[in-house]
């Protein structure tokens, strides 16, 4: 009975996840306050403002783990899947340069993060 | 604010750099008023470059209205054997088109012989021999790209970087980087053929959210420069010296209840600064002492070419004397046929406009850059010739090329480029960049061009209004291939 209990919970939080997964959308919204963090993060990473940079930085892990997730699941979305990944990435690798105080490089790579952003909006 | 403080500030601020004490905010120290931080601080003070710089001064050659690169430099056989048809659907695909006139058939020009010249076999159209004779010295960028789909629009992006007016272009992100290296001339000069000033207007030599002392100075084609530069004949040279100083009294005691406005600091050095160019700016414009050849060479002895001529070899002779940024706006010829375009915005007539402005422009850009290498002034210089954006493969009317913002070619000759180079490309009708990773976009080209100033995009910074903010916005590639 309590495994019939915890297996249909199971159900009822993965059915909220995909409906949660589902509706969101990379619309014109989404976009505007990527590009706006990216904005404050180029900014923070000038002005060598480390905790600021770290709180840009975290909320774009973020969102480009839903962007990523998003088209995995949609079709005919390799390329769009393949920024998305190469953006993820170089969030995670601007954590780290902040982490270690790196402003400079930090500051490199987010604007290769702003070009790769713009190659999205493109397509 | 007694002396001690005053000295303690001079000591303290001077070396914070220019963008905080311009500002008049000392880190630690507190905001201070504008007018007292331009008394400590001169804003066009010569300032270090980051790294050693391979040029000292960029002439600008905007060719507004776009030029077609696939009727000048880019050979596009395909497009020829193709041409009458509809564009087939595999060049369109990804495309969001905008342009105005909707994609027609393809169209090749008449009368368009291509051949290749120099050691590095670029391609050049009929229409600009003498520029073809220079070919070794250019780097072309065969992928440009662009926003927008407007001339302003994209004159502004070209200029400033962005799409909306309110960012300093890039001849004053280049002014406040390095300062004056001649205070007698305006270190950022705009420059015109045509009897007006270019319709795209002033804010494409802006200083945005820079103080103003770093905006261009338009100068008039002709000898007088300046409007109201000269001095009456009726009154002497002490009158005018008494009179300026009285004024400038006057003004440095008006100017303290208005510390903050960096406008009227920029008036006030200006009146300074436009009496030193009351002897040096004719001087620097007057093209009595040139040699006839000279004259020639810039194509000055055709009615065609004359005016846009004059108007380099005034650039060049600027660059001779220091200044640092000199952006020229091409117009069309004072001769052209009543009715025709205003400048090489061909949407209809290709044919006669390109070849119109070709003629135009062909003598005098060669000219420039084999006066500048024969002078030994090509080293320290940087030519960039830059539009706002393309021209389609196809017809519009019939005649004409609508705008195309998704592929074509600029240039950059001079210090530190690897001559009779070639970077990315288009498609095989001229479309689009066929590798997006390889696409020049304007902030790409302004942040090589800062590099070859010996700046670093990133470094080239401005607190406004508490955001760091600088020339490349947030994007900015330097193209490594385009270096030598």
């Amino acid at each position: 009975m309590r495994l019939r209990v915890v297996m249909m919970l199971a159900v009822m939080l993965a059915a909220s996840w995909s409906v949660e997964a589902g509706d969101f959308e990379v619309d014109e919204d989404f976009m505007h306050e990527v590009e706006d963090t990216s904005k404050s993060l180029t900014n923070h990473l000038a002005l060598n403002n480390k905790t600021a940079s770290n709180d840009d930085v975290q909320r774009l892990i973020g969102m480009f783990s839903k962007v990523e997730s998003y088209y995995t699941l949609k079709a005919d979305s390799d390329e769009q899947l393949g920024l998305a990944q190469k953006s993820h990435e170089l969030t995670k690798e601007i954590k780290f340069l902040v982490d270690a105080g790196d402003f400079e490089h930090a500051g490199q790579k987010a604007t290769v993060l702003s070009r790769t952003c713009k190659s999205c909006h493109d397509l | 604010m007694n002396d001690s403080r005053r000295k303690f500030l001079i000591n303290a601020g001077l070396g914070l750099g220019g963008a905080a004490a311009a500002a008049g905010f000392i880190p630690g120290v507190g905001f201070i008023g504008t007018a007292m931080a331009s008394d400590l601080v001169d804003p066009l003070a010569p300032k270090p470059t980051h790294f050693a710089g391979k040029v000292k001064s960029v002439i600008w050659l905007h060719m507004k209205g776009a030029p077609s690169s696939l009727d000048l430099f880019d050979y596009k056989p395909e497009l020829i054997r193709l041409a009458g048809q509809d564009v087939p659907a595999s060049f369109l695909r990804g495309l969001k088109t905008f342009t105005q006139g909707g994609v027609g058939k393809l169209y090749a020009a008449n009368n368009r012989d291509w051949k290749q010249h120099g050691d590095s076999g670029a391609w050049f159209s009929n229409l600009l021999p003498n520029m073809a004779s220079q070919a070794d010295k250019m780097a072309f960028i065969r992928s440009s790209v662009t926003v927008g789909a407007t001339h302003d629009i994209s004159i502004l992006k070209l200029n400033t970087g962005d799409l909306n007016p309110g960012r300093p272009s890039l001849g004053a992100w280049v002014n406040y980087a390095l300062g004056s290296a001649n205070r007698d001339l305006p270190s950022y000069v705009v420059l015109y053929n045509g009897m007006r000033e270019p319709d795209a207007g002033s804010v494409n030599w802006s200083s945005g959210f820079l103080p103003a002392v770093y905006q261009g100075t338009a100068f008039r084609p002709g000898d007088s420069p300046i409007v109201y530069l000269d001095r009456p004949e009726l009154r002497s040279v002490s009158q005018q010296r008494n009179s300026l100083d009285l004024l400038n009294q006057l003004d440095r005691l008006r100017g303290l209840g208005h510390t903050h406005d960096t406008e009227l600091q920029a008036r006030l050095r200006s009146y300074e600064l436009a009496e030193r160019m009351q002897l040096t700016a004719p001087e620097a414009v007057d093209l009595k002492g040139e040699s006839a050849a000279t004259k020639a060479l810039y194509g000055l002895d055709d009615n065609t070419s004359e005016g846009y001529g004059a108007t380099l070899l005034r650039a060049r002779r600027l660059v001779e004397r220091g200044v640092r940024f000199v952006q020229v706006v091409s117009a069309a010829p004072d001769n052209r046929p009543e009715g025709s375009a205003d400048d090489w915005d061909a949407h209809h007539d290709l044919d006669g406009n390109h070849g119109l402005m070709s003629r135009m422009v062909d003598k005098p850009v060669a000219g420039l850059l084999a006066d500048l290498e024969s002078r030994g002034l090509l080293d320290s210089t940087l030519v960039v010739w830059a539009s706002e954006f393309g021209r389609s493969p196809w017809s519009e009317s019939g005649t004409g090329r609508d705008h195309n913002a998704f592929g074509y070619t600029q240039w950059i000759a001079g210090g530190g480029v690897k001559a009779g180079s070639s970077y990315g490309e288009t498609d095989a009708i001229g479309l689009k960049v066929t590798n997006k990773d390889d696409a020049v976009d304007t902030y790409d080209l302004h942040a090589t061009v800062l590099h070859l100033l010996g700046l670093d995009h990133l470094k080239v910074t401005y607190l406004n209004n508490g955001r760091s903010e600088r020339p490349t916005v947030v994007y900015g590639r330097v193209i490594d291939e385009l270096l030598a």
